[in-house]
């Protein structure tokens, strides 16, 4: 409760510094011009606020690229990177988030508390904490589920709707998901991705981002329950015969995806057979292919050196008997 | 290393050629909107579907070419099935002018590789060798598995209705692979066999021109040149040698198909390495 509104304080305080920094310089600057850093946001704190710590006094220390806590984990952050991100171009402080160093001294010692993203994101939080991703963490302590910043880089967090996220959703639930990016990549929804296009099914669009739930409940996008219209979103005539499809049938997996398993051993053989068959039959052919063009042209020189109009038929006279018969090159066209 | 002067004989008519040409602009178009999805996670791939304003565009000239190869399928299979049911003509199916396999396929075969290394004559050819026939059945048997999985891939809502699920999932392995099989051969084993053997190269023009020098005949297909001289049909496809413009067209053509294959086949090394 007192986060909530130590958090709510803060959130109003740099709201209103905020907006002192940025009515002046929205009117005198160009719609595409660069959002000013955070720091000047802060910096612009009147002398009787009741915080004192700015961006500036942050990166007085985690603007070292080198930084690190004792432990020897980084603590850097990238001004400009954070300055693009979604709560950089907001114009959000340090402090916005990282409520509880309101009051401390600096250096602060002690780890930070974790961000409250449900300061603000409300929404968001209740549907994680219901969520397969929190579930798993709290049932033994040990599972490794994702928290929000696991998906969402806490300095440099994009948009969702943009593009950029996007693209980067697939390598972020691929960090953990390592066997599921692999098939997902084995189908168009994954090669298109990985091409380079936006609009095609990412893990989100199909999973749900938040209120991600195991396949066997109810709840979840992908349940038997949901899948068909979880398909419509962009396959307007999918039935359920159709959800039959695997988006993530594995080819190296007998068990999960028997047929496919099969035709993949089978494609296999059957291209190392073709190429492997042919690829010998022409490199037994290609010596004996040059010999019979230099036979051929040395009989053609000849004949042409004796007769000078053009060479009949009948007096092209290769005898196929002597095949040992390595001829010299005189070579001629 | 055709002249251009001497007797020729017919050996493809102007349908075949025409086909043929359409074949290679629907297999070129289908090649390069397809093999930056098998690659997809190569840099050229990238760069590749870039040439198209987005992905939807590279879908439908894909689609478009798959629609003319299918129409080229039966133009083809409808002309095979006039002559032997229309015309009667049973030497289509069996026979030494079929593009049947025979008992005679295997013997050549043998016989030839004896040829390579040098213990025997080189056989005696009729009108298709075992490696035109492997060539033709190969891409018989593409069409047919590219084909239908490629309308299975094109048109899932309504064979779902009837297919089972993983139908699709090995739809489109087959589709990838066999079109890896058929894009390879073509480009190296058929380029090889037909144009890029040095007898050949730089290439054979017959499919362009469709008269071969029948000097040239009697050299490679000696069993078919015979049979015709004794059954007296040679006579019926004597003609005159091709005119220039042909030859050049066909030349143009056919070095354009090939650099551009080759030029594919080396992406699909790189591709094959990662």
């Amino acid at each position: 409760m007192t986060l909530r509104s130590h958090s709510l304080i803060v959130v109003a305080f740099t709201a209103w510094a905020a907006s002192l920094c940025v009515v002046p310089t929205l009117a005198s600057r160009p719609a595409v011009a660069p959002p000013p850093a955070p720091v000047a946001a802060a910096a612009a704190q009147p002398a009787d606020a009741p915080v004192e710590i700015t961006d500036a006094d942050c990166m007085d220390c985690h603007g070292d690229p080198e930084a690190t806590a004792e432990s020897g984990q980084s603590i850097a952050v990238d001004a400009s990177k954070y300055a693009k991100s979604v709560h950089g171009k907001e114009e959000m402080s340090c402090t916005t988030c990282h409520a509880d160093l309101d009051g401390k001294e600096l250096p602060h010692e002690d780890k930070l508390e974790k961000v409250d993203c449900s300061t603000c994101h409300d929404d968001a939080v209740t549907a994680y904490t219901a969520s397969v991703h929190a579930t798993a963490r709290r049932a033994d302590g040990k599972t490794v589920g994702a928290t929000c910043v696991n998906c969402h880089t806490a300095h440099e967090t994009q948009p969702v709707a943009s593009g950029a996220w996007r693209m980067d959703m697939v390598a972020e639930c691929g960090t953990c998901h390592l066997d599921r990016l692999k098939t997902y990549r084995d189908t168009f929804h994954g090669k298109i991705t990985s091409l380079g296009f936006e609009r095609i099914a990412k893990c989100s669009d199909c999973h749900g981002a938040h209120d991600i739930h195991p396949q066997k409940d109810p709840r979840s996008m992908v349940s038997s329950a949901k899948i068909v219209a979880t398909c419509q979103q962009c396959h307007k005539d999918a039935t359920p015969a159709y959800a039959q499809y695997d988006p993530h049938a594995d080819k190296d997996d007998a068990e999960r995806s028997p047929q496919l398993y099969y035709a993949s051993r089978f494609m296999h053989w059957l291209l190392v057979g073709t190429f492997g068959f042919f690829g010998l039959h022409a490199m037994l052919w290609l010596p004996r292919s040059a010999m019979e063009r230099r036979r051929h042209n040395r009989a053609h020189s000849e004949m042409a050196s004796r007769s000078e109009p053009e060479p009949g038929p009948e007096s092209a006279p290769e005898s196929e008997a002597e095949p040992t018969a390595a001829p010299k090159d005189t070579e001629q066209s | 290393m055709t002249t251009e002067t001497g007797r020729f004989v017919r050996r493809f008519d102007a349908v075949d050629r025409t086909l043929h040409i359409f074949l290679m602009i629907a297999f070129l178009g289908l090649a390069m909107t397809g093999l930056p999805l098998v690659f997809h996670e190569t840099a050229w791939a990238r760069r590749v579907v870039r040439l198209f304003p987005d992905f939807a565009t590279a879908g439908n000239i894909h689609r478009a070419c798959a629609t003319l190869l299918i129409a080229i399928f039966i133009v083809h299979l409808v002309r095979v099935g006039r002559r032997v049911v229309g015309e009667k003509d049973w030497g289509m199916l069996w026979g030494p002018r079929s593009m049947v396999p025979q008992p005679r396929d295997i013997t050549d075969f043998v016989g030839h590789v004896k040829w390579f290394v040098g213990l025997g004559p080189r056989p005696a050819f009729d009108r298709f060798t075992y490696w035109e026939k492997f060539d033709y059945w190969a891409v018989f048997w593409g069409m047919g598995v590219i084909g239908a999985s490629g309308l299975l891939l094109w048109f899932p809502a309504f064979f779902s209705r009837f297919m089972p699920g993983w139908a699709f999932n090995v739809a489109l392995l087959i589709h990838g692979e066999e079109a890896l099989l058929a894009v390879g051969f073509i480009f190296t084993l058929h380029f090889f066999n037909g144009h890029l053997r040095p007898e050949k190269f730089p290439m054979d023009p017959v499919i362009f021109t469709g008269v071969v020098p029948e000097e040239e005949m009697q050299r490679e297909r000696p069993g078919e040149s015979a049979r015709m001289q004794a059954a007296g049909t040679l006579d019926a496809i004597r003609t005159t040698a091709p005119p220039r413009w042909l030859r050049v067209l066909g030349y143009a053509i056919g070095t354009t198909a090939i650099v551009t294959g080759l030029t594919m086949v080396s992406l699909i090394v790189i591709g094959l390495m990662r």
